[in-house]
């Protein structure tokens, strides 16, 4: 064939690329296009795990903000009480069902303080012209627990009076973390933050209605403002008054009439103040019912265990480990020793029963819901299956909201709580760990090669670090009187630990109001002698001093990402708790 | 290949106006075809170029706000630790004061001899300069010895007894997990104006600086923690990390070494007014909104011409670099920088007796640019 009939039938047709240079052309462009595939790929990625970081970073700033503005208006009126919870008694729990490498011993601790301010209830207002509010509110932050959906609990109407602590019948169907059910895995968890108002007792609470013949609901222990309300914030207490309950035709709910319990996650107005809780406490003695707390048992263990740890271990240290309630040492372990007393009644402020079951996988929590089971009522929570709830009974839809109303950081994987009398390690020997803050909590390593423990924890095994270890108060001395010395913060004044097998997963710190302890501890843990200088004492400084607060709590929080459950990031708070007024410098 | 070639480009040169050719349509030739994909790939890479810039942003933004979370954190340490009763605690001679009560309680009523005598009293000049409210840095420890690696020391380096620490372990977040942010800080005295009357417990002032880890750290089979912290101190210090790591002229290396094999501590650094930098109002009672005739060929300059770069005078107001600018006619080298907010004319304007407490002095950045910058004030 000629060139020129080649043009010629070219010419009759378009002139395209030849094979080659097609191949050309596209190995060049693939070559390209799998380079940018690759940087595209990587940004992607780089862009997708930012993003997910900056959405954790943000979640967690919010965190931040509302645990600092708590912490900050904590009210130096109150107690703090700390409850160190290895869930399931330190068993491992993965994140999620995929990711069984996630899997370790996780923390779910519980923190309850007080605030003051203006607090109004966060239910929906049956009458508008009626609000439940105070002046005062106990906060609580911790895990609550979902219920298992296949019971027929979890659809029914949720009740304001169960579950009750005192009753082993009322069986809650909440698995309790790491159990198979709807808490199994960490990602799932929800952290609550539940804010229970103090509306004032009973006595001083509004009773007066607003136009005649309009209010047939007055307040009463147990409503108020057309509300539900605990009679106290002690479980025991809530559970077991008023003596006398108010009829049904007085109660905007109507009967059958029960106690409400914050445990029912229902409930967030109790009638009670300040000043009624710390009566209470400072005054407590055993709960009027005896066995409601297996207090006796965990006594008798922690005499005996206290005695081979401190009485015979340190040379010179005579503890004494509870303030006698006559004159003279206490020779046996009264179970109704003050500061006991007082630290179960602080336990018993939690809003749920911990302890009770915690050992046989039934701990108790707060109810928690990620949605209203049933919040039109149609699947039946209003008694009838597919009807849904009467006008008649608006707070039926407003109880169901209530179950996801407190939910503070769904996801939470992990809530650790720590706190720190301020003291920093001196110890020559090990160079790594002075001048680092040591922080008391339940037995935890730290990264950073600091070893978390309780107050006073490791004289056992490090009686060297005592010095730094102890928190003492100087009080300074009187000319003529008794010589300066430095009282020593006994740590039975802060702990307390529930009986059993649970002791190595469960710890609780207790601060309270005022320290039964003063002044029989000096820092060596000799005595402080004669019962006329302990009289000077006592005269100059007052009868009691402060319960020693800590300075600083340390919240760790771990965040699942719901769209990835196998990534989880971890959050640090030191915050500074409000100091109590003293007039002696700790 | 070539023949094919030929016979295309006689075509071509057969083909125009001629009515014996007629009109055809004919395809790119391979040069235009790669000019075209070099061309689109050029403007590709440049999309892909914007990338980088859009996670920078993104990781300043995620930094901005990890960064309040630390500094707050940092806040509640400094201000609620016994830094001094654990100072006391490992004081060897007793009766001796700690370093943080020597900078804390004034000796200005003291003699003049026993004020020069006071060791850890000043140790960035005359006791007088300290007493104006000056920003002191502490030094960081870099060799083992009593105190572990990193330590903030406060205090005469001289003498241990009079030093007090805050260990790299505390200033790490997060305590536990992967650290992700160091935090330092500097002193100075809150001067109550009571001078006279002998030794009296002044307030201290942090300013605490809040940077991220350096991102190019190289770690080998160890984890970041261990190369930093070197917990059970089997590390040579060649081998160990800083989290911040600078060269001999406190310049950043961003691998935590001192860009020769070794590690080095970027501390916080002080740049002084008429030395390092100039202030000058436009008009009397006019705000200052730039500093002026910073010197970018000296390490300091270069280090506070940064974009976002944060200052601290020692009035205790914090100021961000918002623009860099080269004045027309300026030396080589010098540029000023636009601050914000500005600063009242006041700070500058000396009134009779000299520059005094009232008066800009220094102004205190840390070398990277930080993530956040608190003030709190301490008690130890």
């Amino acid at each position: 064939m000629s060139p020129l009939h080649r043009a010629d039938m070219t010419s009759r047709r378009a002139l395209g690329f030849s094979l080659v240079e097609m191949l050309v052309a596209v190995a060049a462009l693939s070559l390209i296009a799998l380079g940018l595939a690759r940087v595209f790929a990587a940004t992607g990625d780089t862009l997708r795990i930012g993003r997910r970081v900056s959405r954790l970073n943000e979640y967690a700033a919010m965190i931040e903000r509302q645990l600092r503005q708590d912490v900050q208006a904590m009210s130096t009126d109150g107690f703090v009480l700390i409850r160190h919870r290895l869930a399931d008694d330190g068993s491992n729990i993965a994140v999620s069902s995929l990711s069984t490498q996630s899997a370790r011993p996780r923390r779910v601790d519980e923190l309850v303080f007080f605030e003051e301010g203006q607090f109004n209830s966060i239910r929906d207002a049956v009458n508008p012209m009626r609000q439940a509010g105070g002046s005062a509110a106990r906060v609580y932050i911790g895990h609550g627990l979902r219920w298992d959906q296949s019971s027929r609990d979890y659809q029914n109407a949720p009740r304001v009076d169960r579950p009750r602590a005192a009753s082993a019948t009322d069986v809650v169907p909440a698995p309790a973390f790491g159990i198979a059910g709807p808490n199994q895995f960490a990602g799932d968890w929800i952290l609550l933050r539940h804010l229970t108002v103090l509306s004032g007792p009973e006595t001083t609470a509004r009773k007066a209605p607003l136009m005649s013949g309009a209010d047939s609901f007055p307040d009463s222990a147990i409503q108020v403002g057309w509300q539900p309300a605990l009679s106290s914030v002690f479980q025991w207490e809530a559970e077991s008054l008023p003596d006398t309950l108010p009829t049904a035709a007085s109660l905007v709910r109507g009967g059958p009439v029960g106690r409400p319990v914050s445990a029912s996650g229902l409930v967030d107005v109790a009638t009670t103040d300040l000043t009624e809780i710390r009566s209470t406490i400072t005054d407590a003695r055993a709960p009027r019912v005896s066995g409601i707390r297996n207090i006796s048992q965990s006594i008798d263990q922690d005499l005996a265990e206290d005695e081979a740890i401190l009485g015979s271990q340190i040379p010179g240290v005579a503890y004494r480990w509870v303030l006698p309630r006559s004159a003279g040492r206490l020779g046996t372990p009264d179970w109704d020793a003050p500061v006991r007393a007082m630290q179960a009644w602080m336990v018993d402020a939690l809003p749920a029963a911990s302890d009770i079951g915690a050992a046989s996988g039934q701990e108790r929590r707060v109810r928690a819901e990620a949605l209203p089971p049933d919040y039109l009522g149609t699947i039946g929570a209003s008694g009838v299956e597919g009807q849904a709830f009467q006008e008649t009974q608006p707070w039926r839809r407003t109880d169901q909201t209530m179950l996801t109303a407190s939910n503070f950081v769904p996801g939470c994987s992990e809530f650790i709580v720590e706190w720190s009398f301020g003291n920093v390690y001196t110890d020559a020997a090990d160079p790594d760990l002075r001048g680092q803050i040591i922080w008391h909590g339940l037995e935890r390593d730290v990264a950073d090669g600091t070893q978390v423990l309780p107050y006073l924890g490791n004289l056992l095994t490090d009686p060297q670090d005592r010095a730094a270890q102890q928190y003492t108060i100087d009080v300074p001395s009187i000319t003529g009187a008794f010589a300066a010395f430095r009282y020593r913060v006994p740590h039975e004044l802060i702990h307390y630990a529930p009986p059993g097998t649970m002791r190595d997963s469960t710890l609780y710190s207790c601060f309270g109001y005022v320290d039964p302890f003063w002044p029989y501890h000096d820092a060596g843990g000799v005595d402080l002698n004669t019962a006329a200088e302990r009289a000077q004492i006592l005269g100059q400084y007052g009868q009691s001093i402060p319960w020693a607060w800590p300075k600083l709590i340390r919240i760790t929080i771990t965040l699942s990402d719901p769209n990835e459950p196998n990534v989880e990031q971890t959050y640090q708070y030191v915050l500074e708790v409000p100091k109590r007024p003293g007039r002696i410098k700790g | 290949m070539m023949k094919r070639l030929n016979s295309t480009l006689r075509y071509r040169v057969c083909l125009p106006g001629s009515a014996k050719c007629p009109a055809i349509r004919r395809g790119f030739s391979l040069i235009e075809l790669l000019v075209a994909i070099i061309i689109l790939g050029l403007g590709l890479l440049g999309l892909a170029a914007l990338f980088p810039v859009v996670i920078r942003e993104q990781r300043i933004g995620t930094d901005n706000v990890l960064g309040v979370t630390v500094s707050n954190s940092a806040r509640a340490t400094l201000t609620s630790t016994s830094w001094e009763r654990g100072c006391r605690a490992w004081s060897s001679t007793s009766g001796t004061p700690s370093a943080w009560a020597m900078l804390r309680d004034s000796t200005n009523g003291l003699a003049s001899g026993a004020r020069a005598s006071a060791p850890g009293l000043a140790p960035n000049g005359p006791a007088q300069e300290y007493e104006l409210g000056q920003w002191w840095i502490p030094e960081i420890t870099e060799s083992v010895g009593l105190w572990p690696v990193g330590t903030t020391m406060i205090g005469d380096p001289r003498i241990n007894d009079r030093k007090c620490g805050v260990p790299l372990a505390t200033r790490i977040y997060p305590n536990d997990g992967e650290p992700q942010m160091v935090w330092d800080f500097a002193i100075q005295r809150v001067p109550d104006f009571n001078f006279n009357t002998g030794p009296d417990r002044d307030r201290l002032r942090a300013a605490v600086f809040v940077r991220r880890i350096d991102p190019r750290v190289r770690i080998g089979s160890r984890s970041l923690r261990e190369v930093l912290l070197d917990p059970d101190g089997t590390l040579p210090l060649s081998e160990r990390r800083f989290p911040v790591g600078a060269d001999m002229d406190n310049l950043p290396t961003l691998d935590g070494s001192n860009g020769n094999g070794g590690a080095g501590y970027a501390k916080l650094m002080v740049a002084t007014y008429q030395t390092d930098f100039q202030a000058r109002s436009a008009a009397a009672g006019a705000d200052i909104t730039r500093l002026t005739d910073i010197d970018t060929e000296e390490p300091i300059g270069r280090l506070m011409a940064q974009l976002g770069q944060k200052f601290v005078d020692n009035l205790g107001n914090i100021y961000t670099v918002i623009e860099i600018e080269t004045p027309p006619g300026a030396a080589a080298g010098l540029v000023d920088i636009r601050i914000s907010p500005s600063m009242p004319e006041s700070a500058i304007r000396i009134t009779a007796g000299g520059r005094g407490l009232r008066n800009l002095q220094q102004l205190l950045f840390s070398p990277q640019v930080p993530a956040a910058v608190v003030l709190t004030e301490i008690d130890p």
